[in-house]
């Protein structure tokens, strides 16, 4: 499928911006350029931001994180996802990390491969083969992304949206699409007390006020990409998953 | 402090710290943990507010949020109640409904001579003639009615509510003895719970009738079990399936898989004339303010009771250094406890009260033997008269859920009954009992809760049986022979039913006697029941009343049905934060630092125009115009049967499109109605493009999704409006502007109309396709939205020297109506075909196969349609308003103007008109209804602009 035009080009000179970037500025981000993008890497205290993330909330854009959707059969979809035993993703609403992706399926002839890495112009290492019916569009640009973390991260959430997040329903890898702010989206738990939000890119100075005025009311506080902490709370399990590779 | 009660344990005040506070304009000093309430009636107060309706003076009653006798407003905001909100440093307290002071209110002369004047339903029956002055009455009315007055300006946004999605195992409702163990055995059988308390504090009653201590054990246990608390939280209704709960500024809709309901039981009043006077309080209500607060309630009380819970009131009233004048026990005979009071005190067995007498409070009541002997009446100076007309469970929520309320003759009451399986109800709710049975019922229920979920083993599958034999047998021994009416015929003066909407009990009686005979209707007719209370404390006098009078068994008049909210709630905790959903495309930053008038369009916010929409539509035939269309919808359809699919959705030929070219496609639905348009390219072999119009991205995206799932075929659907932004950059000089900063070639021999070629604008990967939606020269550049920025930026840096404008849709619908462009759903609607809408050349009917229409376009191909889509040029210089109506010959209305627009560049009015087929030739004249004119137009079928499609192909 040719469709350049869809995607953001690190290599290109023009550089790309989130839709929250306006507004993040307006909260005293720092935004620098970095692999075709431009970012908020701080805001005026990484030692601050990061003990927000610790002790309450942050929220952080992560919106340059690349995300490809694959169309296929169910059997090619299945076939090219990276299998774990049993805990291959089939059941709807568990995302799987490998390769340095989050793999989402999103139904069985529909899977998201999200970026794990949020660095700048990074993108999904998974190549698609052109094979079969199966197809992948860059979506990188459709969603937009906010990282909420810290321990009251869920906390936020249950002020953004519907969905039961609790730890024992939506354990880390939970993937779950659902309203958002009353717009549709979907949430990943990449972590114990890291989740991720996606959502339309035209969305996302609404979602942002949202964010704001949710964190507003739990201390929390926007935090730039260098202040983000580690997927530390991560399962020892999860960890391993890192370096595990695509079979097939 | 006048009324203040020396230190004593328990007390909830800290008498370490003052906080001082205003009440109409007077410095207050109070103690923190003081309610209002309490820190008034320390301080002397006894008139709080005035009543709804007939303004008589009304203080603390219940002191337990139930009633609505002591309503003030706090800081500007109406309808707080004061026995509950806690005192703040700096806060201002002022009455409600009297004016121009609480002491000299002027219409409490309602109550003088309102009662006849009054009656109920007068409203609907009064201030009808003459019609001309209703708008005066509206007014008077609308000054005298409601409980408070708002602030003209709104208290910025503070009453706003946020949301709270909690979903839980167990929700327990209700932090008395019986909530905390309902919360505390669930949760140590492994059940995420949440218990929910309207007071400050966990308790209930323990916490005023001498159990602070053990109230204090289970609200550490509840803690150490890891149960989340909501304290001075409300819950407001039961909605299929999850709880509201209102807690300050946060609005948790809890969704449990089992509840505890725990609410209690409400204290009731009794029926005599006076019965609202300042110093009448529940029995309750007296020993809270005593108890929690030290303020001595009275120095001369009499007790009226229809059951022990008075007697057991005055006993504490006793202990509190109140002296009971006299003990009024409505029963005809003398429970044990009754008899024990009676050694000290005079118990009169049997008698009821009459009247409460006095002005600004509470003298003395007038009391009188049940059998109705009225020679033998006596008055009993007195300057609190405690009374308690038994308890209702507080059942709403239960009732919400799918309880019944059932009439127990055994207990002289209604009770909560066949709640669902996934409810349980426990303490006083379910009805009273002896020792610990709010404990016992409150751990069964919890048990129950947490074995609803699958949890628990067998031995506490054992000890919930042992204990539900408990409880039956604890409820059994405290089960109470059936009581007498509390609402007894009374004489002269008020005797309210309903306390909230000042109901007395003669409103009821005229209310039966018009035939509003049912509890529902008297509820309708009287407003009884509809106030702040909802019923908690007026359901009940207000059914004995209609039983009364109806002659019926309590049984038969039964309850009114109970919808929320259970609780009062601010507004603004129902309304959610002040946030609305708008999309905005990535180049929103640059459209308001032009200067942009951006407004609502679909739910997109998108600019309609800089300030000069002519000067902008102007631009865009002279030089150069730029506008957003990010909102166009955006599809790829990519597979090997990609193009025979979309041959099968549109009813011209897709397949046969090249590659780099596109082409317009209506969408029909089957009945060969449009639904959409917008334009094709194809991308390569298997993959095309496709836009549709702004508002129909996500129905073209479902209508796609679903056929392709019907047919099966082998194509993929991509919804990409979001990730793909657009910029239509048209004008004779956009040609110039874009090769500034493409490297696509664009010259006219190379880049035709209807091109599409990919390449890359301002280093951006990009598409263009050279369109002419506004009828001029054109690009349409999409490209990833995150570009948006860089690529706006560059072409109007690129088009600065050419003069190049942004324009918005404003001037974009004046472009396209000189071109007759079909805006589909503004110049159609669902009755639409493609041969009225005067695009008859769409539909293909050779073409080989089936597609979706095609039996309906046959027929409609065959037909003449009775009016026809055609441009209207108006004489004059009024602009028709959008809706007006073209008339047939006959003067008869045969469609809407859909479009009208005067148009700088044509210096004419302009316009889309569905006429009588007949008309539909060039020249032909077509009147136009407008409101009350008729206006005259002329027929033009060809475009307004450019009619040969020269500009957009040169």
């Amino acid at each position: 499928m040719t469709h350049g035009f869809l995607s953001v080009d690190a290599s290109s000179p023009a550089i790309a911006r989130s839709p929250m970037e306006g507004h993040a500025i307006r909260a005293g981000a720092n935004v620098t350029e970095r692999g075709g993008w431009r970012v908020a890497t701080d805001f005026g205290d990484s030692a601050r931001e990061a003990r927000t993330c610790r002790r309450s909330v942050g929220w952080a854009d992560v919106s340059h994180v690349p995300k490809l959707e694959l169309q296929g059969s169910a059997e090619e979809i299945e076939a090219f996802t990276p299998s774990f035993g049993e805990k291959t993703p089939g059941p709807p609403g568990s995302a799987l990390h490998a390769m340095g992706a989050w793999w989402c399926p999103v139904t069985p002839e529909r899977l998201l491969l999200i970026g794990a890495d949020t660095t700048p112009g990074s993108s999904v290492p998974a190549s698609v083969p052109d094979r079969g019916s199966l197809r992948s569009a860059d979506v990188t640009t459709v969603h937009a992304g906010l990282l909420i973390a810290g321990p009251r991260a869920e906390g936020m959430l249950e002020r953004l949206c519907r969905l039961d997040l609790r730890p024992k329903t939506a354990p880390v890898g939970s993937f779950r699409p659902g309203a958002i702010g009353r717009v549709s989206g979907h949430v990943l738990r990449e972590a114990d007390d890291r989740f991720l939000l996606l959502f339309g890119w035209s969305l996302g100075e609404y979602i942002w006020t949202l964010v704001a005025d949710a964190g507003s009311r739990l201390e929390g506080a926007p935090v730039g990409l260098d202040s983000l902490p580690a997927r530390s709370s991560l399962s020892p399990s999860e960890r391993s998953d890192l370096d595990t590779g695509v079979p097939g | 402090m006048t009324a203040r009660l020396p230190k004593r344990a328990g007390e909830r005040i800290n008498r370490n710290r003052v906080v001082r506070f205003e009440f109409d304009g007077r410095q207050v000093e109070a103690y923190e943990g003081d309610t209002i309430g309490s820190a008034l009636f320390a301080a002397g107060a006894r008139t709080f507010s005035r009543s709804f309706k007939y303004h008589r003076r009304r203080g603390l009653f219940c002191c337990s949020g139930q009633c609505p006798n002591c309503l003030v407003s706090v800081d500007g905001s109406p309808g707080v109640r004061a026995c509950i909100e806690r005192v703040r440093e700096g806060m201002e307290v002022r009455h409600l409904n009297a004016f121009p002071s609480l002491k000299l209110d002027v219409l409490s002369v309602l109550d003088a001579v309102g009662g006849p004047l009054t009656p109920p339903g007068f409203y609907y029956k009064t201030f009808k003639r003459p019609r001309r002055i209703w708008p005066w009455y509206e007014k008077a009315l609308r000054r005298v009615a409601g409980l408070g007055r708002l602030p003209r300006e709104p208290v910025e946004r503070r009453w706003h509510a946020e949301d709270r999605h909690r979903y839980a195992d167990v929700l327990v409702i209700g932090g008395g003895a019986a909530g905390m163990r309902a919360a505390i055995a669930a949760a140590e059988l492994g059940a995420d719970v949440v218990l929910a308390e309207e007071g400050y504090e966990l308790g209930g009653r323990l916490v005023f009738e001498g159990g602070s201590v053990r109230a204090r054990e289970l609200a550490k246990w509840v803690e150490a079990a890891g149960v989340e608390i909501l304290t001075n939280a409300s819950a407001i209704g039961y909605f299929g399936g999850s709880v509201a709960v209102s807690q300050g500024g946060t609005l948790h809709h809890v969704r449990a898989r089992q509840y505890v309901m725990a609410t209690g039981a409400i204290e009731q009043p009794l029926a005599f004339t006076g019965n609202d006077r300042p110093g009448v309080m529940l029995s309750g209500g007296a020993v809270r303010l005593a108890s929690m607060f030290s303020v001595r309630p009275g120095r001369k009380a009499v007790v009226a009771t229809t059951s022990d819970r008075g007697l057991e009131a005055a006993m504490l009233l006793r202990q509190l250094g109140v002296e009971v004048r006299a003990l009024v026990d409505m029963r005809p005979r003398p429970s044990a406890l009754a008899r024990r009071l009676g050694e000290d005190t005079d118990v009169l067995q049997g008698w009821k009260v009459v009247s409460a007498n006095g002005r600004r409070q509470v003298r003395s009541a007038v009391v009188a033997p049940t059998s109705g002997d009225g020679d033998s009446t006596m008055k009993i100076p007195c300057d609190l008269l405690a009374v308690s007309g038994g308890s209702v469970p507080a059942m709403g929520l239960g009732l919400q859920a799918g309880g019944k309320s059932i009439y127990d003759r055994q207990a002289g009451g209604f009770m909560l009954e066949g709640l669902p399986d996934h409810i349980h109800a426990a303490g006083d709710v379910e009805g009273r009992g002896a020792g610990d049975v709010a404990e016992r019922s409150g751990e069964l229920a919890g048990t129950r809760a947490a074995h609803g979920l699958g949890l628990g083993d067998s031995p506490s599958r054992t000890e919930a049986e042992r204990l539900s034999s408990e409880v039956i047998t604890a409820r059994a021994l405290a089960s109470e022979e059936a009581l007498p009416s509390p609402a007894e015929p009374t004489g002269g003066g008020k005797c309210f039913a309903c306390l909230c909407e000042d109901v007395t009990e003669k409103d009821i009686s005229a209310s039966v006697a018009e035939g509003y005979d049912s509890i529902e209707l008297v509820k309708r007719y009287s407003t009884a029941t509809m106030g702040p209370c909802q019923g908690r404390m007026c359901q009940i006098p207000t059914a004995w009343v209609l039983a009364r009078e109806t002659g019926q068994e309590l049984a038969r008049i039964g309850t009114t049905t109970a919808r929320p909210p259970w609780s009062t709630v601010p507004l603004g905790a129902l309304a959610g934060r002040p946030f609305e959903p708008a999309r905005r495309s990535p180049m929103q930053d640059a459209h308001r630092r032009l200067g942009a008038s951006i407004d609502w369009a679909g739910d997109w916010q998108r600019p309609y125009d800089y300030g000069d929409p002519e000067g902008e539509a102007l631009a865009v035939h002279e030089n150069v115009g730029m506008i957003d269309v990010s909102s166009l919808g955006k599809v790829v359809v990519s597979g090997p049967d990609a193009g025979e699919f979309l041959d099968r959705l549109y009813p011209n030929r897709i397949s046969n499109l090249r590659v780099g070219r596109v082409r317009y496609g209506v969408i029909t639905n089957e009945a060969g109605k449009i639904i959409d348009d917008g334009t094709i390219c194809r991308l390569d072999d298997e993959s095309f493009y496709v836009t549709t119009t702004s508002s129909g991205a996500d129905a073209v995206e479902q209508w796609f999704s679903w056929w392709r799932s019907c047919w099966a075929m082998d194509a993929r659907i991509w919804e990409l409006t979001q990730g793909v932004s657009a910029l239509n950059v048209a004008g004779p000089k956009s040609r110039d502007v874009v090769m500034e900063v493409s490297d696509i070639d664009l010259s006219p021999d190379e880049f035709t109309f209807m091109d599409g070629r990919q390449g890359y604008v301002a280093g951006a990967p990009a598409l263009l396709m050279r369109l002419g939606f506004v009828g001029e020269l054109g690009y349409e550049i999409h490209f990833a939205s995150g570009y948006g920025q860089h690529v706006w930026d560059a072409l109007m840096a690129a088009g600065e020297k050419h003069g190049i404008r942004p324009f918005g849709l404003e001037p974009q619908r004046v472009l396209r109506l000189q071109k007759k462009h079909v805006l589909v759903g503004q110049d159609t609607d669902s009755e639409s075909t493609p041969f009225g809408a005067g695009m008859p050349w769409i539909v293909k009917l050779e073409k080989e196969g089936d597609f979706v229409g095609r039996w309906a376009l046959e027929n409609w191909a065959s037909r003449t349609p009775e009016t026809t889509l055609v441009g209207v040029t108006f004489d004059g210089d009024r602009v028709p308003a959008e809706g007006s109506v073209a008339l047939d010959p006959g003067g008869h209305p045969a469609g809407p103007v859909t479009s009208v627009r005067h148009s700088p560049q044509l210096r004419q009015i302009i316009g889309l008109a569905w006429v009588p087929t007949e008309l539909a030739e060039e020249g032909s004249s077509v009147t136009v209804s407008d409101r009350e004119a008729l206006l005259e137009g002329t027929v033009v079928t060809q475009p307004f602009f450019d009619p040969e499609g020269e500009a957009l192909r040169s």
